[in-house]
């Protein structure tokens, strides 16, 4: 029961303080921009910081109850979004990057 | 000529660093303290030192090896330190605990909602929603109580600064300044008080201004509006910084983006401020207030609680000629960042003494410890020979002499409260009535309410009090049985006195000796009843 309760507390800790911020750091830095350790600091006080907000919003806005299954929800949510937003910036990098070689192509033909 | 002259000041500068370092270190020591201001020390190194700094040729720093090992050697000992006054001790340091526990757990009690109309007034003043509603989604999810958050959350979060410190002082300075900054941070007495006080709200609100200073400089405009929003909901010190800074680098950078970020952080803060908008609004005119009081009769009013500039230089002696430096650096190379109006800002609120001033030292000490890296980054350590090595001397110096205080103080520190004392806390939860109210005196009075899950009647403090100053003082002082039963039988239910035998804490116990009082408790701590009409 301890162990289960030690490995709630300390995914559980990760899942709120930590994977949402670090899903968000992508948004405002690519992978390449800034270094682990700017990486850590960001992904803890980003967590911090959107939890609060994104709960306390919910709540006001459409009187959402804060039990465990919106509260999964809403930290998923933060990290889907985080992660759609990236793929949707990679693919669009990648259609431009394909329309530059197809161009680049034309022209050398 | 000139020439000749400016090195023989670099010298000079370089001698007197030793001479400063090694009286300021037997000062620490308490070995020998010579009857000299000391902080003359401050203003004539910033001085011999504007020659070499004027002469600094910009330089491209080389990358440092052992970065991230040196970081994370800093933050495990932060992270000691803190954690030192809790081995072999349940309870938490400081007058806050019982708050936060109060607070954290009416929140964790009245989920699924989020309890903003019910709260007393005293918890939307002294209370932003953020910290609150964060203890609610990790209890729900990583199974934290309030107990934990206080003792072990804190801490970590205190040591985990020296992260966003490094990143800050590494992107505008270079990584050894970086490195030096996270290592005054570490040893900081000031920070480490903090801790012992348990600002929790501080050391967050901390987080996301250097988070959004280093938004603000790397001109990612969203990071900044959700740290700024962050500020507005966990800490509003930090938020008023942070606001002040913005407006001296709007002026001077007339970015767009700055504009849609405030407009987004208004946005985003709305829904957490509209229920409190007339405390808030209360509070924002009582600061302004206070501040024209305090230009105009100069008597310090409203300064919070925490320990005063005299103590602060004292304590940060070692580090505060290279925080001038620092900044005097900036001034000369026309480098005017968010870090120096930071400096700035904060210096005037404290030493005009306009309001909070007591706790915006701890913010002033954050800009301190940067400006103090960069001082002795570019004045000691970026050259070669006799002054890297004089400076490495320096360096040593200056971390014994600035950590010896801090690690006297984690060693000695001890709760306000003694276990047993506690017990006699807990005992009033597991026994009285869950009608009953606690009287408790101020010092005894968050324990009480954190830990007795009761109704505390307390001087100046909480809901429940009817009474004014004067009223308190009589009861005090009286020694007459009725006059103690009409100041209690006015509350609906039966009241139990709570006072714990610690030095400085008054309550007058004459006046409950008799019938009317009977003594239920007596370990540590005493607890007389008062059974009501009933």
């Amino acid at each position: 029961m301890a162990i289960l309760d030690g490995m709630r507390l300390f995914f559980g800790g990760l899942f709120v303080i930590f994977v949402p911020g670090f899903a968000w750091s992508y948004i405002f830095f690519a992978r390449k921009n800034i270094d682990w350790i700017e990486r850590i600091a960001l992904s803890f006080g980003l967590s911090i910081a959107l939890i609060p907000l994104s709960v306390f919003w919910l709540n006001w806005l459409f009187n959402m109850k804060i039990n465990l299954l919106n509260t999964s929800l809403t930290v998923c949510g933060l990290i889907i979004i985080a992660i759609v937003y990236i793929l949707a910036k990679r693919s669009s990098r990648t259609k431009y990057a394909a329309n530059r070689l197809k161009s680049i192509f034309r022209r050398s033909r | 000529m000139m020439e000749k002259v400016a090195r023989i000041i670099e010298l000079s500068y370089l001698e007197l660093v030793v001479i400063f370092l090694i009286l300021t270190l037997l000062k620490a020591l308490n070995t020998i303290v010579l009857p000299i201001n000391y902080l003359l020390f401050p203003v004539i190194l910033a001085l011999l030192a504007i020659p070499l700094l004027l002469r600094l040729k910009p330089y491209e720093e080389k990358r440092l090896p052992f970065v991230p090992i040196i970081l994370m050697v800093t933050f495990m000992f932060a992270f000691g330190v803190r954690m030192l006054p809790l081995a072999g001790n349940t309870i938490p340091l400081g007058y806050d605990p019982g708050f936060y526990k109060y607070a954290m757990e009416l929140y964790i009690n009245t989920l699924p909602q989020i309890p903003e109309a019910g709260l007393a007034d005293w918890i939307k003043e002294m209370y932003p929603q953020g910290l609150f509603v964060l203890s609610d989604a990790l209890h729900i999810l990583a199974g934290t109580d309030a107990m934990m958050l206080i003792k072990y959350f804190f801490p970590f979060i205190g040591a985990l600064l020296v992260f966003p410190l490094f990143v800050v002082a590494s992107s505008l300075f270079g990584q050894r300044a970086g490195i030096i900054a996270c290592v005054l941070y570490a040893i900081s007495y000031t920070q480490f008080n903090v801790f012992t006080m348990l600002y929790f709200k501080n050391v967050l609100g901390l987080l996301f201004l250097l988070l959004g200073i280093h938004a603000l400089e790397k001109k990612k405009d969203l990071l900044m509006t959700v740290m700024f929003a962050a500020m507005g909901i966990f800490h509003r010190p930090e938020f008023l910084l942070f606001a002040l800074i913005l407006i001296p680098y709007f002026i001077l950078h007339r970015r767009k983006g700055m504009v849609l970020s405030v407009v987004g952080t208004a946005i985003l803060i709305l829904p957490f401020w509209i229920p409190r908008w007339e405390i808030n609004m209360a509070m924002l005119s009582g600061v302004l207030n206070t501040a024209v009081t305090n230009i105009q009769t100069g008597e310090g009013l409203g300064g919070g609680t925490f320990f005063s500039l005299d103590i602060y230089t004292k304590v940060s002696l070692a580090y505060l000629p290279f925080a001038i430096i620092g900044a005097t650096y900036l001034v000369i190379k026309r480098n005017l960042n968010s870090i120096l109006f930071y400096f700035v800002i904060s210096s005037i609120i404290v030493l005009c003494q306009l309001f909070f001033f007591k706790r915006f030292i701890i913010l002033l000490d954050i800009s301190i410890v940067i400006l103090a890296a960069v001082g002795i980054n570019y004045t000691l350590l970026h050259r070669s020979g006799i002054w890297k090595i004089t400076g490495i001397v320096a360096g040593i110096l200056l971390l014994v002499s600035t950590a010896l205080p801090t690690i006297t103080l984690a060693k000695d520190v001890r709760p306000l409260i003694r276990e047993d004392q506690l017990e006699a806390v807990v005992w009033i939860r597991e026994n009285a009535e869950d009608n009953a109210y606690v009287l408790a005196t101020s010092n005894d009075a968050p324990w009480v309410l954190g830990w007795s899950g009761r109704r505390t009647i307390a001087p100046g403090l909480f809901e429940w009090n009817i009474y004014n100053k004067d009223e308190w003082i009589n009861f005090f002082k009286t020694k007459d049985p009725e006059v103690a039963k009409e100041f209690l039988e006015v509350y609906d239910g039966p009241v139990y006195i709570y006072y714990s035998k610690t030095f400085g804490n008054y309550l007058g116990l004459e006046k409950f000796q008799g019938d009317i009082f009977r003594k239920v408790y007596d370990n540590g701590a005493v607890v007389y009843k008062y059974d009501g009409d009933g």
